[in-house]
């Protein structure tokens, strides 16, 4: 096997990811959120141009804050890529629009503008298969790792029992074929995004405690995850714990250089710097609005969430949800093999020691020479997303997108147990072929439950909970998201307007305006004066839902929207 | 190649031999996830399929048709609630229902169990007799008797009875009394998160809203008063006070807050014609917010009140 192939493997499956999250996503409706971003991603994208065209223009603080003031609560990357992206690919919107209210048409106008603002978030999906297929090779490989050690293994005294294809394929695989994964890495959103970063930076990481060439590379990448999404700001503290633990587990007194070591002061030095270059909005009052930021998050509102029949919109939260909904949405198999992958990763890091003969520890490469310590590092960032959302005053605002950054972690460390595990059995003859042979076991029922919930993979849940249809009788939440619409447009356009939006943000529906996809002449209005309303299905929403009962006198829907017989939508329309 | 040297390596070569701990542990471990992700094909053969078709529907309705139109059909499950009403009118008639009291024969259609702990609670302490079950494709209809007395009279179908707030009369359009301090309406209601048919009492701090009227009683007055909607439920937890007086004498008077979920409350009475007075007082109508006190942002407590028979 040249080392050659795993790569390519990676590679072909990060771009398969990309094409078909760029083509499959035009089927799952705007979600709330997207709205608002695709509103600021514009606003963005016009201030870049105009500063493109007159530099200038970047130095001028009421324009940049205006264009920026939108959505501050977020760093800008995400949405400044989508805008530029749409400045480059957007296809023209529908003739006979104002020009505010049609889309305008890119370079290169290949896809709807909606689409081209989701391509940046598909580039980093498939990046993130890529790197998840080259980690998982590593993973197969039959010494022990050890840091900054880039022989080419050897193979005449220890021979690899696995081929690198199949750790590569499980690790990508486990991560993106999962519903709540592959339906968050299409959108225009920062969930995907900041796992992958959050997975380079780890990786990165990974390789600079033996490389200075990587510490410096670690601070600014760092810098572009903490511009994505805030969880990014939980990485370097995740990353000390590591390294504080491999300097125990180490077992010999730290020199100077261990003491200050370049990875944290690339950190330290270079990631704060490209926050603020990549994020506009901090060019003015950097502290005042850096301080807004974090008390934005820090008081984030509680939103509703249904969790096993009970309505949580305030504190206490049960500590055991994101537990619960991980297993409700990932295969139990795959779980299963990654907490075996743990448990195998830890207990051989918690016992292993550096080699008698370590080189001198240097600053630039303070860990040169010991174990990698990857089970550790897998669990750290494995399950710090899932304990942290685990608080029980921590809100509650998305379902599981809030402990993606998890899941590349799980991928590896499931990948390990595949590999350790055969590697112990050691297959022979015929049986040799097993591992690969039975891996499909493994991922189809992941791969199933995402192509048939698509394009609803936000209400899609786990074969053992049931689907859909069993989380409804456990009483999970189904599609908080307002974007499982896009079925009902053909009814919406043969029923007499203005229509109630419900859930559908305001914004989303202009999105499909400036493509030409809304019904034409469709007006959204209050559902006082509406003659047929939206209802997106969730437990707290009954009371928008006797809302449409009382205004239309009638409790049978139109038409509704469904996931295996479980209502996602439903259009309602009366007399009126 | 590396790969083409595989054959020539000395583990490819062995025979099988007896598998020492190490080998036996990893044979369980795969054997364990190969297992649970074997019954995960089978689970989401089940799983990721429509149970229901247009036929299963058909016979449904069909079924539902043969029905006296006075039993109510109601739904175990929920939430199939939009696509069920969708396909089957008369389940409309019992949306909203305030419990299972007052029907005597009831049936329920459901896609698993029928008995649900929603349907559990709305039968409160009635034991259901089972009477048989059709089976209709991926639906069951369950058919049962309650030992419960018919409904006389139901405040949501009473328009004879005058309403008044502490201002004077209100004034009575379709189903809507307006007062001078505030309204109430017959309608749906979210209250616990289940959708109820009741009286809608939307009155200021403090205002009572009083029905009164000739009634034929039966041998017990049941009601139920619960607070809708759950943002309201969230930002004000002050109870609300039911009175009901007959002929003129104060018989019962119940406090009643929004953690009680959908409250109910008897009164056992004399069979026969009395003057009935029910009313309900709003303590605090509005909701407290990180801005204050905000009157105008209304929790609203939703009633209903039917006189019974005995059981026969």
């Amino acid at each position: 096997m040249t080392r050659r192939l795993p790569a390519l493997l990676a590679v072909a499956l990060g771009l398969g990811v990309v094409l078909l999250l760029a083509r499959g996503h035009r089927d799952v409706g705007y979600v709330r959120d997207e709205g608002i971003y695709f509103h600021a991603s514009r606003a963005y994208a016009d201030w870049a141009v105009r500063g493109l065209q007159s530099p200038s223009t970047l130095f001028d603080r009421p324009a940049r804050d205006r264009a920026f003031a939108v959505n501050h609560e977020h760093p800008a990357l995400m949405k400044l890529a989508g805008g530029l992206s749409a400045r480059l690919f957007s296809a023209p919107g529908p003739e006979g629009q104002p020009p505010e209210a049609r889309a305008q048409a890119g370079l290169l106008p290949l896809m709807p503008e909606g689409a081209a603002m989701r391509l940046p978030a598909q580039l980093l999906a498939g990046l993130g298969v890529a790197l998840l297929g080259l980690a998982g090779a590593g993973l197969a490989r039959p010494r022990t790792h050890v840091l900054g050690d880039s022989r080419p293994p050897d193979l005449s005294s220890e021979p690899p029992p696995l081929s690198p294809l199949i750790p590569a394929a499980l690790a990508a695989l486990w991560f993106v074929g999962l519903p709540h994964v592959w339906v968050h890495a299409g959108l225009h959103c920062f969930d995907v995004p900041v796992a992958v970063l959050t997975l380079a930076v780890v990786l990165c990481y990974r390789r600079a405690l033996a490389s200075w060439r990587w510490s410096l590379l670690l601070g600014p990448l760092l810098g572009v995850a903490i511009s994505v999404k805030h969880n990014a700001l939980f990485i370097p503290v995740l990353l000390g714990v590591h390294y504080l633990a491999c300097l125990a587990l180490a077992r010999r007194r730290p020199s100077l250089g261990q003491l200050l070591p370049l990875p944290f002061l690339s950190m330290a030095v270079l990631a704060p710097p490209t926050v603020l270059a990549l994020w506009p909005w901090l060019w003015s009052d950097p502290l005042v609005r850096l301080g807004e930021y974090f008390e934005f998050h820090r008081l984030h509102a509680y939103y509703n969430t249904e969790y096993l029949h009970i309505n949580y919109n305030q504190p206490p939260l049960p500590w055991s949800y994101p537990f619960v909904l991980t297993w409700a949405t990932v295969p139990t198999a795959l779980l299963l093999l990654a907490a075996i992958g743990l448990v195998l990763a830890v207990r051989g890091d918690l016992s292993s020691r550096p080699s008698a003969d370590l080189p001198p520890a240097r600053f630039t490469a303070p860990l040169r020479g010991h174990p990698a310590r990857d089970g550790l590092l897998w669990a750290l960032f494995g399950l710090f997303p899932l304990v942290l959302i685990s608080l029980p005053t921590i809100p509650i605002f998305g379902g599981t997108k809030h402990w993606l950054t998890a899941y590349p972690f799980l991928a590896l460390a499931a990948a390990f147990a595949y590999v350790t595990l055969w590697r112990a059995l050691a297959p022979s003859g015929r049986a040799r072929h097993l591992p690969a042979a039975l891996l499909p076991l493994l991922l189809v029922p992941a791969l199933w439950s995402t192509i048939h919930g698509h394009p609803h993979n936000l209400s899609q849940y786990a074969p053992l909970a049931g689907g859909a249809r069993g989380a409804a009788d456990l009483g999970l939440l189904r599609g908080f998201w307002g974007s499982s619409v896009l079925p009902l447009f053909e009814d919406m356009s043969q029923r007499p307007g203005p229509l109630y939006l419900h859930d559908l943000h305001e914004l989303a529906r202009l999105q499909y305006e400036r493509e030409g996809r809304w019904p034409p002449g469709l007006a959204a209005a209050p559902l006082s004066r509406a003659r047929a309303g939206l209802l997106f299905h969730e437990r707290h929403m009954l009371s928008n839902e006797v809302d449409l009962w009382n205004h239309f006198d009638s409790s049978a829907p139109l038409d509704v929207v469904t996931l295996d017989d479980v209502p996602l939508t439903s259009l309602y329309s009366g007399s009126k | 190649m590396r790969g083409r040297s595989r054959s020539r390596l000395p583990f490819a070569t062995l025979r099988p031999v007896p598998l020492d701990a190490t080998r036996r542990r990893a044979a369980v471990l795969l054997g364990l996830v190969g297992l649970v992700a074997a019954v995960e094909w089978v689970a989401a053969a089940r799983a990721y399929r429509s149970r229901l078709g247009p036929a299963d529907w058909e016979a449904a309705a069909a079924a539902i048709a043969a029905l006296p139109a006075d039993e109510p059909v109601v739904l175990a499950d929920d939430w199939l609630g939009p696509v069920a009403r969708r396909h089957l009118a008369p389940l409309q008639r019992s949306l909203g229902r305030p419990d299972l009291h007052g029907a005597p024969r009831f049936h329920v259609l459901a896609l698993g169990e029928p008995l649900t702990p929603d349907l559990r609670a709305d039968l409160g302490d009635l034991t259901p007799e089972p009477l048989g079950v059709e089976e209709l494709g991926g639906l069951a209809l369950h058919h049962f008797a309650a030992p419960s007395g018919h409904v006389l009279w139901d405040i949501l179908d009473a328009p004879a009875l005058l309403a008044a707030d502490r201002a004077g009369a209100c004034r009575k359009a379709q189903r809507t009394w307006a007062c001078k301090h505030g309204r109430a309406t017959v309608r749906y209601a979210e209250v616990a998160y289940r959708p109820r048919r009741c009286l809608a009492i939307d009155m200021s701090d403090g205002a009572a809203f009083e029905l009164r009227g000739r009634v034929e009683l039966g041998a017990r007055l049941r009601g139920h008063l619960g607070f809708s909607d759950f943002n309201g439920r969230l930002r004000n937890d002050a109870p609300a006070v039911v009175e009901l007086e007959l002929d003129g004498v104060p018989r019962a008077r119940w406090l009643v807050g929004d953690n009680q979920g959908w409250a109910a409350f008897e009164l056992a009475t004399t069979p026969g014609p009395a003057e009935l007075t029910v009313r309900v007082t709003t303590l605090l109508a509005g909701s407290f917010t990180p801005a204050g006190y905000d009157p105008d942002t209304r929790r609203v407590p939703c009633l209903d009140l039917r006189a019974l028979t005995e059981p026969a």
